[in-house]
């Protein structure tokens, strides 16, 4: 099976290369240095298309021109996607922590000294969130198509309405639609209506 | 169940100047050869937030084509759904340019995207992009209500009718709702 990719984001070389050899047998790795603009290394991660995000805590020890540190960059992605995986690896695990992080996402570099724990805990995380979505959206390919055949009831309707929600957040969080729109009762009273003006041009004999 | 035209004008690829070394230079062409919409769903880039949050997809992925990174030919102008759902993956697609996108897929009369029975490749893009997300139906219904709008306004200005009137009332106001929602979340 082809190995997962990872972004690895550290303004040092020598840790980048450290990581790449501590990784070697689990994961591509895809380095990346932090731009000046977290909204530009943001990007740079996600065209990279990557399964998951390693990224150091203080990138200003040695780019003094980045303001940003790891979490701030985690958490700006994970507005973008959610519930992507994304861990810390820092010299400062009591820094990240004290700035409110999740827990759960930072580790320190000496992980790379004590065995293979920490990959394996990442290439598990990949496979529990790549496994979540999957079964999400059988769960909804399957809803649709049972629509088609069939009008589907209240309890249907709802759980079709959060995976469609949930899949959605997962890839693009920002531009999401409001669930309020998600309400086919009001699709079809819309369609009704674009009908109607068909039916009025039709009969009126105006210009489409 | 009515089946609906996938879409009416289809892009294409005019670019004819020099090779660029950054595929993103390439944006403000593929924004016009693409009419500022999605390459695969066909959604306009105003309900997106525009230019700025539309993206530029390698229809064969450039880490495993490096030498198509730059290539025009190769580049699709995309939402940031379908690009990130797409990623590196070389699948059994369909360039949105060289084939007509109406004879693989279809919509049903609120817009929701089908793949036809007979295409594998459109099987295949429906489920891998994500084409079946909600979020298409109601960008394509927001284009119908703006283009019967445009429809009853010619029909009032000809005729003067008042059941046209008070259509046209009643898709304004459905629009400026659906308008409201979207451009809260952008």
């Amino acid at each position: 099976m082809a190995k997962y990719k990872i972004a690895y984001i550290d303004e040092s070389d020598a840790d980048t290369r450290r990581f790449q050899r501590f990784s070697y047998n689990y994961f591509d790795v895809v380095p990346i240095i932090p731009n000046d603009s977290i909204e530009e290394t943001c990007n740079d991660i996600l065209q990279s298309h990557v399964d998951a995000i390693i990224s150091d805590f203080d990138f200003a020890e040695q780019l003094s021109t980045v303001h940003y540190d790891g979490t701030d960059l985690v958490s700006l992605f994970l507005k973008k996607r959610e519930g992507f995986p994304v861990f810390i690896l820092t010299s400062y695990e009591d820094d990240a922590i004290s700035k409110g992080e999740d827990v759960n996402i930072i580790y320190e570099k000496k992980e790379m000294d004590q065995g293979e724990t920490f990959l394996q805990r990442v290439k598990a995380q990949i496979e529990k969130y790549k496994h979540k979505l999957e079964v999400d959206e059988n769960r909804l390919l399957e809803l649709i198509s049972e629509s088609k055949k069939r009008k589907l009831d209240a309890s249907e309707i709802d759980e079709l309405a959060e995976l469609d929600s949930k899949i959605e957040k997962s890839l693009d969080k920002e531009s999401r639609i409001p669930n309020i729109l998600r309400d086919d009762k009001e699709a079809s009273d819309l369609s009704e209506l674009l009908k109607r003006v068909d039916d009025l041009t039709k009969k009126l004999g105006g210009d489409k | 169940m009515n089946q609906i035209v996938y879409r009416v004008e289809p892009p294409s690829r005019t670019y004819a100047g020099k090779e660029l070394k950054d595929y993103k230079r390439y944006k403000d062409s593929l924004e016009m050869d693409f009419k500022e919409r999605c390459g695969y769903t066909c959604c306009q880039q105003i309900w997106f937030g525009g230019k700025n949050n539309f993206q530029i997809d390698h229809f064969k992925p450039k880490s495993i084509y490096p030498d198509l990174e730059t290539k025009y030919s190769n580049l699709v102008y995309s939402c940031s759904y379908v690009n990130r759902a797409k990623g590196d993956d070389n699948g059994k697609y369909l360039d949105p340019v060289d084939v007509d996108y109406n004879l693989h897929f279809y919509r049903d009369e609120l817009g929701n995207i089908f793949p036809r029975e007979d295409s594998d490749s459109a099987k295949y893009m429906y489920v891998r992009l994500k084409l079946y997300l909600k979020r298409y139906s109601i960008i394509w219904m927001l284009e119908q209500l703006e283009s019967k709008m445009k429809q009853l306004r010619i029909l009032i200005e000809n005729t003067g009718e008042a059941e046209a009137k008070e259509l046209f009332i009643a898709i304004a106001f459905q629009y400026m709702d659906y308008k409201k929602y979207l451009k809260a979340t952008l």
